[in-house]
Parts: structure tokens; sequence; C-alpha cells
């Protein structure tokens, strides 16, 4: 039985600037409304919905306290992974695929209600990690820094990466920032933990964004053409920095692994047509390409973004980064695309995507790492 | 549709753990639940992670926890991170459930750890849920909360429930007596009971459950992998989940009938036409003496407003036709994340005839439950041994 | 194996939290004596506190009404215990239905005696009326109203 996605939802994006603040349980709701009222389907129709909320960031304990009802699900089925939202939309596949549902709604919502670096020092074991004030940039600093060291990489690589994102983001309707970075512009910023400078760290922003996803025969009541879920994957590595391999994404290569043998991928460059990725840092995007084996150990910095190979049309986390939403976005973006209806940065033949979510509160290196393969 | 076993459980020893560490915790949960059915950690497939993560101090504690799970070797695990409040370790089972009933994974473990001995005052972490620009200041928590059930049952339709509330706080104390794994095991009387200083009008000291810390791992199979390491599985036969408004007016206080409309979905999967009859033990979440009653009604073993009558004729009690929690329930031990999976873990062994000194005779079905939330979650299971 | 340590710990995490534009307005009447509520056209229901949607109807609700300061208590509790970090008790909580809303929403009962845990059911009672006690200075929080009084 296939599952697909049938709509996508967005609430407006916020930064710390714009004072108009809502709640993010309100902007949930805005979201899941834009995404049902598009298909013209009620909340009652609708027989599952699962989140992603992170009650640290929520500043409230049982987060979804508040999103339940707010994406629909008024004395319905709900549930709430603290994940980066492509494991919400994972497990919303999972139970539609146990045949006992036919409609779900997946949603993430990001606030602004707290400073993620602070409130970050707390996902540490109080024992050996916290003392050391870290924190969830010092875990990518550290992974970046060991990639570095092992593979020569000069910055000016990862300014280009960035560079690139950025550049898609300008053209991207639905992007949060859409000015161009540069290189310079890149190696001028101040660094914030070494090696990371300003302009290689995403900044987050508030916002929401929801999917709706069906059953075979519902979804194609709804929509002519739904985005299928071709396959998912997902892995978790150990916690402890010296037991693993630092400038590798060992969770992600399993996970890509999984996928390509399932779906008969020899050569993914080839065999898939768009690739969204969690770019937390532009050095984790050349160990990304790595992991999904779309260059060689160490030459992440050869991969460049053109018509043959499109990566992160989205304009990337650098561009809009919403935290444990960030993988739901990307996903709705790629649908998007795959639907012909992304608007000024519409490409051609976009059959096959991959999309790879990466959960943000992740130890003290990028532990968890998944993939949704999407075609047409 | 395939269907879905729970095949073992690993229970830990529960109340202060000081002596051990959130890691060392869900380790002990897991090394037990894989020595009691014979599996090594490399033949899980998948493993799913509940904590309320302010309980314990540590935010997504599941990271530091990993490599308990056996992430931290070979290829890892795909692993997934739930926290739905109090029904976090039901939502669990049912994450486990779907895991495999996808199609996806065989051998699926779920996996709840609370230390919640580790804060200073629950009721204080519990303020944290709710809405904090409008409620959070009346210093609300989850017994205010209950206390609010009991003072609108009271006053609607019952006015000395009280003595019932009693009876439930003893009957559950008494049966943690044969639970190794209890918290709380205390031999209390009705004097005890009505010493005991109230905490939040009308609710009592020895109505409310205690802070305890706590892990369970329960292993989930399919049909295939069930059928060749178990000989007696408990099979999920009904399952299901429902949420409700935060808002404390959208819900009527008295009755739970969020939970009545979960049980009718729930009772239809599973054939179960008449409850109280098929039902042979129920793990209901009973975090404070009134919910046991409330529940009664919302599952539909009792008629609204006469839950109390159960305790009356002794239904409830471990030697009675219909026994609740012979366990000795949340009311004896409660590690909040975990307490949901506890339930089902109980449930299980009870199917499985593994419950040693509180194995209730001839047990075919067993429900578990749990709630969450502002009163606004529940998520029900039954289990079976066919 | 030496003695397992405890290390103490402290999470002092800053908040700003948005009210969202429906709190934002319900706080802004509090500070003017005026309590609003937001009426859902489809099932006509009065929401107090505001909301942007209709859990049940699932549309964005706009038809703001003032609802009145007296209302009925549909339950009540009475804090006895000392629990860290909350208010001292002892103190009652009510949940109060105003006068023209749909629901009931939490706030403090007060002029209440609470001295005698055992007269409680005497002195507080379901189905009451109430009404608001307000606080001479206002600031746009729920504590504007001091507390409901039993009438
Ligand atoms: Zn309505």
């Amino acid at each position: 039985m296939k599952v697909g996605i049938i709509s996508v939802g967005f609430s407006d994006f916020y930064d710390k600037s714009i004072n108009e603040r809502k709640t993010y349980y309100e902007n949930s709701f805005i979201a899941t409304k834009r995404a049902l009222d598009e298909i013209g389907m009620n909340r009652g129709d609708v027989d599952v919905f699962v989140e992603s909320s992170i009650d640290l960031f929520a500043g409230r304990l049982i987060s979804n306290m508040y999103t339940c009802t707010a994406v629909g699900g008024y004395l319905k089925d709900e549930t709430n992974t603290a994940e980066d939202s492509t494991l919400a939309l994972i497990y919303a596949y999972m139970k539609l695929k146990s045949g006992l549902f036919d409609v779900a709604v997946v949603n993430s919502s990001t606030s602004l209600d707290v400073d993620y670096v602070h409130a970050s020092t707390t996902i540490f074991d109080p024992f050996i990690y916290r003392p050391l004030s870290m924190n969830y940039l010092s875990g990518l600093a550290i992974q970046a820094s060991s990639y570095m060291k092992s593979f020569k990489i000069k910055e000016e690589l990862a300014a280009k990466i960035v560079e690139s994102n950025t550049e898609n983001a300008s053209k991207n309707p639905r992007a949060f920032k859409k000015k161009k970075i540069t290189v310079s512009d890149v190696i001028k910023s101040e660094y914030v933990i070494w090696p990371l400078r300003e302009l290689m760290i995403p900044e987050v922003v508030s916002g929401s964004v929801s999917l709706v996803i069906a059953t075979e025969n519902i979804a194609k009541r709804y929509n002519d053409a739904p985005i299928w879920i071709e396959d998912v994957a997902w892995f978790s590595d150990g916690y402890y920095l010296g037991s693993k391999r630092l400038d590798f994404l060992t969770a992600l290569f399993n996970a890509a692994n999984k996928v390509y043998n399932k779906c008969n991928i020899m050569n993914p460059k080839k065999d898939i047509d768009l690739f969204e990725l969690s770019d937390v840092t532009p050095y984790h995007q050349m160990m990304i390409y790595e992991a999904l084996k779309l260059t060689e150990l160490g030459k992440g910095y050869e991969i460049i973004n053109n018509d043959s190979l499109r990566i992160n049309l989205s304009g990337g986390n650098i561009s809009t980064y919403l935290f444990q939403a960030t993988g739901l976005f990307k996903v709705a973006e790629a649908f998007l695309q795959m639907s012909n209806k992304a608007g000024n940065n519409q490409v051609e033949k976009a059959e096959r995507a991959l999309i790879h979510g990466f959960t943000h509160v992740a130890g003290a290196s990028t532990q968890t790492h998944s993939i949704v393969l999407l075609s047409k | 549709m395939d269907k879905v076993a729970i095949i073992g459980v690993g229970l830990t020893k529960t109340g202060r753990r000081n002596d051990v560490s959130h890691q060392e915790l869900a380790f002990e949960a897991i090394k037990t639940a894989l020595k009691n059915c014979e599996l090594d950690i490399d033949d899980i497939d998948a493993v799913v992670y509940g904590t309320m993560d302010n309980f314990d101090g540590i935010s997504s504690p599941e990271r530091f926890d990993s490599i308990a799970l056996g992430c931290g070797r070979g290829r890892g695990k795909p692993m997934m991170k739930i926290t739905t409040g109090g029904t976090t370790g039901m939502s669990l089972a049912l994450t486990a459930y779907y895991h495999v009933a996808s199609g996806l994974y065989d051998t699926v473990l779920a996996i709840g750890v609370q230390k919640v001995s580790e804060n200073v005052e629950a009721q204080q972490v519990l303020n944290t849920a709710v809405d904090p620009i409008l409620d959070k200041t009346f210093g609300l928590g989850a017994i205010h909360a209950a206390a609010f059930q009991a003072s609108r049952y009271r006053s609607t339709y019952k006015s000395n429930i009280e003595d019932y509330m009693c009876n439930v706080a003893i009957i559950n104390r008494k049966n943690a007596l044969r639970n190794p794994f209890a918290h709380l095991k205390l031999n209390i009387t009705d004097d005890d009971y009505y010493s005991s200083p109230y905490l939040v009008w009308p609710l009592r000291l020895l109505d409310s459950c205690p802070s305890s810390d706590g892990a369970v791992a329960v292993i989930f199979a399919s049909s295939k992998v069930a059928k060749r390491l178990s000989e007696n599985p408990a099979w999920i036969k009904g399952l299901g989940y429902i949420s409700d408004s935060y808002w404390w007016g959208t819900k009527p206080i008295e009755f739970w009938d969020n939970l009545a409309i979960l049980a009718k979905r729930v009772f239809k999967m599973a054939k179960i036409s008449n409850p109280f009859k098929e039902i042979n033990v129920a793990e209901l979440y009973n975090a404070f003496t009134i919910q046991e009653i409330m529940e009664y009604e919302a599952i539909g073993l009792a008629k609204k407003g006469q839950g109390w009558k159960l305790l009356d004729e002794g239904i409830t009690c471990f030697h009675g036709s219909l026994p609740v929690c012979p366990s000795g329930g949340v009311l004896s031990t409660n590690p909040i994340a975990a307490s949901g999976l506890i339930r089902v873990a109980e449930a299980a062994l009870q199917v499985m005839g593994k419950a040693e000194g509180r194995q209730i005779d001839g047990v075919k079905n067993a429900i578990a439950h749990a709630w969450g939330g502002a009163l606004q979650f529940h998520g029900l299971m039954v289990l079976s041994n066919e | 194996m030496s003695k397992p340590f405890e290390i103490p710990g402290k999470w002092e995490i800053e908040y700003k939290y948005a009210a969202g534009p429906y709190i934002s307005k319900f706080l802004e009447g509090l500070k003017e004596k005026k309590i609003f509520g937001i009426k859902c056209n489809s099932c006509k229901r009065v929401y107090v506190p505001p909301r942007m949607f209709c859990e049940r109807c699932y549309v964005e609700l706009n038809d703001w009404v003032e609802v009145k300061e007296t209302g009925t208590l549909e339950t009540f509790i009475v804090v006895y215990r000392k629990f860290y970090g909350l208010p001292d008790p002892p103190y009652a909580l009510g949940l109060i239905k105003l006068d023209g809303a749909s629901e009931s929403f939490l706030h403090y009962l007060g002029e209440v005696d609470l001295s005698r845990p055992e007269k409680i059911p005497e002195i507080l009672k379901q189905g009451q009326k109430v009404i608001a006690i307000w606080n001479e200075e206002r600031k746009g929080s729920i504590l504007d109203i001091k507390y409901f009084k039993p009438l």
C-alpha cells in the first residue's frame, strides 16, 4: 500500500526583529488550516495527527498539550515526537502503513520564546559534558573541526556552500532570508566557536509547517498527483565523542545504505533529482554528501550544485532554519517542486527527491539522522 | 495486517534510585527484558524511547542514554523519542506497535525511564506544563487537576466519595506488597487514611502517587518472530489514543468522556462487546484515587457516577472478579514517563502468566491505560493470550 | 566501588512567552476591567479566555464579545500543602463560568475561610454565584483580577 503527500501548508515565518509574534500553537493552526483548505479537506476527514515539538524550546512541559487541537486533533488520535519533524512524518507514515488509518496531518512549529544556545546547555549529562559548558553549537564545531583536520579542508570551501545555498534562497519565494551571502562575506564574519563563523551558523526563525498524507486511494481523491513516500530510514549513534568518528556521519551513512538497497539506488547522483539536506553548518553539508555517497570520503567540496545535481533549492537551513520544524519545511519544498508548484524557483524534471533530517538536540554531536525518499 | 505481540518485559526496582545514573537505570531495564526473552541487543531492530525530560533535569536524556539503547555499537539503531506527558509510556507502546504493524521492523524495544526523585518538587515541574500566561501563576500541577475531579465528582454524584477513595488507597498499597518492583508498599488502615493530611482538598497525601525513579523495557514483535521466540506471547488485540483540549472548561470534570470515547473505539477494534465480563484484569493509570473510580466509569465497567459501587462489591480488589492494578498501580509507583509502559508490561505479564506473586488466575484479556496532559490525553491497549 | 555521587544542578532558562494576538487583547481588556471572550459563529460557543480557533469546528474566530464579571462556580479546590516554588497555602482555586461565557476558566477564590478543611463543603458550593474583585493597579495580567468572591 502506497502513502503519499497530498498537501502542505506554512504559517508566516518570523525572526526576533518582528514583534507581531503568535504562540507556536497558533502558528500550528494557521499552517494546518492552510494545508487542509488547499485540498478542501476538513479536520473530520483526518484520522491521526503527529507533531514534533520539543518541550525545552517551547518553554512548556508537554508542549503538545497546546498543539494537539491546534492541528485539528480534538478527540482524535494524536501524538508527539521530540525529534526533527522528518521523524514525525515517518511515524505518521508507519501509522498509515499499519492499515488502521488513511489520512494523517503532520505538523511542527518552532517558537522564539527562548535562546536556543542557552537552553541547549541542559541537553548534556550533568556529570561529564555539562560542566564543560557544552551547547548544541559546540558539538557541531567539534565535528567541523575534526572534519577539517582529517581531510585538510579550507574554510573557503565551506564558504562556497553557504554562497550556493543562499543563492538558491534568493530565488525561493518561501525562504525566510533571501539575501545572498558571498564567500568573502562568510570569511569576513566573526568566529562564534572556531571553526564556525557567524555566517556559517543558521539563525533560528519561528514558524510552522504542516503536511497532509494519505493512503493511495484516499490520496488520489484529494490530489491528482500525490507525491509518494518511497522509503524512509533513520539511525542514531552513541553519545560519547571519543567512541565514534567525528569526521563522518555514520548514522546518516547507515540510513542511506538502507534506503539505497531497498530502492535499488546504485548511483544516487543520477537516480535522485533533488536533495534537501540539513546544512547545520557547511562542513556538515560536505559530510552529508559523503554519507549519502554522492562523493568519496573527504571530497565533499567537489560536489557542485548545478542543473544536474540540485541541492537545497529551498535555500537550506542557512536561509530558513525552523529548528525541529526544518525537516518538514524541506519535505514541503520538495513536494512543491515535484508537484510543479514551486513558483519562481521551479525546476524541470523533479521526479525523485531525498530529504535529510537531523535531530538538532542531538547530544554532543549529530546523533540522529533520517531520510525520506519521495517519488512521483 | 499482521498481528503484533509483546514477548518480553524488563522492570527495575523503583523508589529513590540514586545508586544509578539515568543511563544505568535504562540499561538495567533493557538488560532484564532481553534476558527474559533470550535476545541480544543486536536482535533489536529499532528503539522507541520516552522520558519527560524536566523531571530528571536532563533535556533529551535519550542522547546520554543512547549507549544503553545499543546505539553506540555496530550500525547504531533507529531510535525515536516520544514525549506526551503522563501518557508517554503508553505512547511508547503504541509507537512500538506501529513500528511493527507497518511492516518496517520485526523486533522493537520500547523503553521508558524517569528519575522523578532528582527534582526537588514534582508539582513545581508539572506547573511548567500549564499555560504560562494564564494558569501558571495559580501554582497548578497534576494534583490540583485531580483535586478538581474529586471535588466536582463529590458535588455531582456522591458526597461521601472520600470513603471510596480510602478504599482505593488501601487496596492499591496492599497489592503493592505482592510486587517486588513497587515503590510504596504500605499496609494501611482506614484510620491511617483519614489521619493523612490534605494536600489539595479534597485529596489527601494517601490519595496521591509517590515520586519514583524507575525504568521499564518492553519488547514488541511481529507474529513471525513472536511465535518463534515465545510460547505464550501477549497479543495486542486493540489499541488507541485520544487527545482533547488543554483548556479546563472545554472538558467535563466529573466524568472522563474523552476516555469513554476512546474505550468504545478500542473495544470495537478488540471485538470486546462487554468489557465487564470479557476483561479479566485492568492496569489503570490511577495517579490519584478518584481517577481509578472515574476510569471504571469511562471504560464502561460501571455506570456514570456509580463507579464506587464496584468497590462496595469488592469487584476490583485482588480476589475480586475484575482485579484492578494487582501491581499496586500508579498510586504505589510513579516514574512518570515509564508508568504508562509499566501498565502495559504488567498487563502483558498477566496475560503471559508471568506475574508471579501478583498473578491473577485465568487471565485471557487484560487492559492497560494511561492518562496525561491537562486531563486531556488517554491511551488504551487490550492484550490477549490468543 | 565508591558511594555514588549526587551532583547538584539548577536550570535557569529564561523565556519570553509570545502571548499571541488573542490573549494579548484579553489582557489589554483586563486593564480596563473588561473581560473579553470570543464567539464561534459555527457552534455559537463563547470562549473565555479567547483563542484563535474553535477546537471543535476548526475555524478561525474573530467575533469578540464582552462577558460579565459575575459567574458560576463550577468546581473548587483548596491547596493546603506548600509545594516548593509554588504559592503559599492555603488558597482556593475555582473553575468559574462567567455569565455570557460557555465554558469555565481558572482563577483564585477569595474572602473564604479556609482554616478548617472539613468545613469546605459547607463554605464553598458547586453552582454558587461569584464576582470578580479587581486589583487597584492593573497591568495587563490575569492577576488584574485579584480573585473571585462568592456571593
Ligand atoms: Zn465552534
